[in-house]
């Protein structure tokens, strides 16, 4: 089991094979879980909706369509966020405000000045430039997988993710 | 190349993705020129400062909750089967004797191939006696209680090459009537091999007002779009001005639209 891919597996779980994600889910919860607590920054928020996009790919199983897990993890992921603050915005509260009280919780936990100064900036940036931040320098995910991912073409998400770190390169450099 | 040009291409440098003819351009102009230097050393501090930044472990959790879903999922998984037990006249014994059927006529006919050697024909004859029971197989599974048995007897239909008015007509039940969304969806997809059946392609188009779940309308769309099929433009154009309909169904139908024009 610990040497087939990922697709292997999953196709074993769209069979019925339900115990098989847990090899899935150790392979993967970590990343995920860190990317939405990266984006969020609350520890609970981020554990619910990690359980939440396994409990979907479970669901979902049967439409898997033997693509690329990761991205599919990853797009789930990033649906269930946006459907939580989408939610959210609805309870009137806004986006940004709730955006920022959480990304402060995450910078308490951080070693350092400097990493606490990075974060600062980082949610300073627009939420769509912070999340490819955040997915391709901190997770290490590449441009042609971000591409999928977020539904671009590669060459437009590394124009993206350029400007997103010039512009963090700004905020960053401005009030040191 | 002068400084605005060279600015262009930092942050490729510093992720180390340029072609060597472009990087060793840079690297000269490096050497001379004290601003772009600058530039530089800001963004590789800045990529050194995102690698340093480090995993966070969830806590515990996390993990045991997953493992409980799983054993919930596990269970309403394997709940399946006895309830059918009970409940529901099992098509087990009925499969079973289906591939008994299947095995003394094809034993039959495969001693009488051996005998005659007058292999052609026979061999036609048992394939359409063994295409036989898989349509009754199917049809059946078609009716039973669990949905994924039903998504099953939709899936098997893909393997039979020439499906008949009766089949379609079972696949159309369980498209427009059917009260799980996977069964509906495969349904669906199922439908969309027949593109040279009159009677596929009206369903489909009728189903499209109907359906009210997102996935199986997308589904239907894409089909349709496949077919080329111009009389579903109509009800497509009705979509984009109900309300209710979510925004990425409608984008799927202007995705679609100009295909079918």
């Amino acid at each position: 089991m610990k040497t087939l891919s990922d697709e292997d597996l999953m196709h074993e779980v769209s069979r019925g094979n339900l115990d098989t994600m847990s090899f899935l889910f150790e392979r993967y919860h970590m990343r995920v879980f860190n990317f939405l607590y990266k984006m969020c920054g609350d520890r609970d928020l981020s554990e619910d909706l990690t359980q939440d996009v396994f409990y979907k790919v479970i669901k979902y199983k049967d439409s898997y369509n033997g693509g690329k897990f990761s991205s599919w993890v990853y797009t789930i992921a990033r649906n269930g966020l946006s459907n939580y603050y989408r939610t959210r915005k609805e309870d009137n509260s806004k986006l940004e405000e709730v955006m920022y009280k959480l990304g402060e919780e995450y910078i308490e936990e951080e070693s350092g000045e400097e990493i606490a100064h990075l974060h600062r900036m980082i949610n300073k940036l627009k939420p769509n430039d912070k999340e490819l931040l955040v997915l391709n320098k901190l997770q290490g995910i590449r441009y042609e997988e971000l591409a999928e991912i977020t539904g671009n073409t590669a060459g437009a998400v590394k124009v993206k993710v350029h400007r997103a770190v010039k512009k963090l390169k700004e905020f960053y450099f401005q009030k040191i | 190349m002068d400084c605005k040009e060279i600015e262009k291409y930092l942050i490729s440098y510093a992720e180390g993705v340029l072609d060597t003819s472009l990087s060793t351009e840079i690297e000269k102009h490096l050497t001379s020129c004290e601003s772009c230097r600058k530039e530089l050393q800001e963004i590789e501090f800045l990529f050194e400062l995102l690698q340093k930044d480090k995993e966070i472990e969830p806590s515990e959790k996390l993990r045991s909750g997953f493992y409980q879903m799983l054993e919930r999922e596990k269970q309403e998984q394997s709940a399946v089967i006895p309830l059918q037990r009970e409940k529901s006249f099992s098509w087990k014994p009925l499969m079973r004797i289906a591939a008994t059927i299947a095995l003394i006529i094809s034993g039959y006919y495969f001693g009488k191939y051996q005998q005659n050697k007058l292999g052609q024909e026979q061999l036609a004859t048992l394939n359409t006696e063994k295409q036989e029971v898989e349509k009754t197989m199917m049809l059946a599974l078609l009716e039973n209680e669990s949905a994924s048995k039903r998504v099953q007897g939709v899936n098997y239909i893909e393997e039979i090459s020439d499906a008949n008015t009766e089949i379609i007509q079972a696949l159309i039940k369980r498209m427009d009537y059917d009260e799980n969304i996977n069964v509906r969806l495969a349904a669906v997809e199922a439908l969309g091999n027949f593109s040279d059946s009159e009677l596929a392609r009206k369903a489909l188009i009728n189903s499209l007002e109907y359906q009210e779940v997102a996935e199986v309308q997308i589904a239907i769309i894409q089909i349709l779009g496949n077919f080329k099929e111009q009389r579903a433009i109509k009800p497509m154009e009705k979509l984009l001005e109900k309300e209710d309909v979510p925004p990425f169904v409608k984008d799927q139908i202007r995705l679609q639209l100009p295909n079918l024009a």
